[in-house]
């Protein structure tokens, strides 16, 4: 599909929300040929409001952004945990892409956008001292900010999921499947395009 | 010296840690975010913020609070005075608002060899984002 949509003009830039760097890499080798970043600091998941991963953003010709970041799933491997249809997403792109049609005008789009808290962005820079102090191999240190970063945004998956591995967490065990729950009785925040969802008002990991 | 993070580098700056406060002198805040401090406020360009709290923002001897400073130019700071690092983002508010205007904000980051990649590279292309992660 990837190669398909190049030849109509697309460009993927694969953005690795992720700080550590030999994990990116196992993963990267599955993908040779995709131009990949990578978002240590998390800050383009920050100025585009990425929520959680995957995600897509589609930006025009004119550097705008026409769709907001919205979960979207490269095939149907997770279809049973997330109830995402992938192919809905596919079908949407390929439209935009090949004959430019959108289905969110502007106003919407604008409405998508993830607005962060004050916490979340307190969180955020939490997270970025952190990654540096994780670096300088100040281990506690860095897990003190992470736990300050949780407590203050523990809805977002980007700060709660994304924090487990630097703790030590396993991000698909026992905490992750606690943080869901918790995640759901707070009404699933930041979810709100679910492009492809199946069972409209149905909530994953079910 | 400490670090500030900021959202795109991380800085060495000359900051003193006391009383608990991060305090820079004018001339290093304003190399760190480009405002400067002057008697109507901090400034940049045209623009003047006017420094209501000034007891909080500014130390009895002029040196400028990067946690108490950030809010008066539209930003949010956290540091971490034991360790000496800070970070240093957009507040909530000016981050919806530069959100909303759709304008897809310009990032430089490292390919898998460290080198530079800007969404400015791909300009008149449509990009497709797509946000990954190991985890």
């Amino acid at each position: 599909m990837q190669e398909e949509l190049a030849e109509q003009g697309l460009t993927i830039i694969a953005v690795a929300i992720d700080s550590d760097l030999e994990a990116v890499r196992e993963w990267a080798a599955h993908a040779p040929g995709l131009t990949i970043v990578i978002d240590r600091d998390y800050t383009v998941a920050e100025q585009y409001g990425i929520v959680n991963v995957p995600a897509t953003v589609w930006i025009d010709e004119n550097g705008r952004i026409v769709r907001p970041a919205d979960t979207a799933m490269a095939d149907d491997r997770f279809r049973a945990f997330a109830h995402v249809d992938s192919s809905v997403h596919h079908a949407q792109l390929r439209a935009w892409v090949n004959d430019g049609v959108l289905d969110l005008d502007e106003a919407t789009v604008a409405e998508l956008m993830e607005r962060p808290s004050p916490e979340l962005q307190q969180a955020r820079l939490h997270r970025r001292i952190a990654v540096e102090l994780h670096d300088r191999g100040d281990v506690e240190a860095a897990r003190e900010h992470l736990a300050s970063a949780v407590e203050l945004a523990p809805n977002d998956w980007v700060i709660r999921r994304g924090s487990m591995p630097m703790n030590d967490i396993d991000p698909f065990g026992e905490k992750f499947f606690e943080f869901v729950g918790e995640w759901m009785e707070a009404g699933s925040p930041g979810y709100r395009l679910a492009t492809g969802r199946e069972y409209p008002g149905d909530r994953p990991h079910e | 010296m400490a670090t500030v993070i900021n959202d795109t580098q991380h800085l060495e700056v000359e900051a003193t840690i006391s009383d608990d406060r991060w305090l820079m002198s004018p001339g290093a805040f304003e190399a760190l975010t480009g405002w400067t401090l002057k008697p109507e406020g901090m400034c940049r360009e045209d623009v003047c913020a006017p420094i209501y709290r000034a007891q909080e923002v500014l130390s009895p001897d002029g040196m400028v609070d990067l946690v108490e400073a950030a809010p008066v130019i539209g930003m949010t700071a956290v540091a971490d005075l034991a360790r000496g690092v800070a970070a240093l983002g957009a507040s909530a508010s000016a981050r919806a608002e530069s959100m909303t205007t759709l304008q897809a904000p310009a990032f430089t980051l490292p390919d898998m060899s460290g080198n530079p990649v800007s969404l400015h590279d791909f300009d008149r292309h449509k990009v497709l984002l797509l946000a990954w992660s190991s985890w």
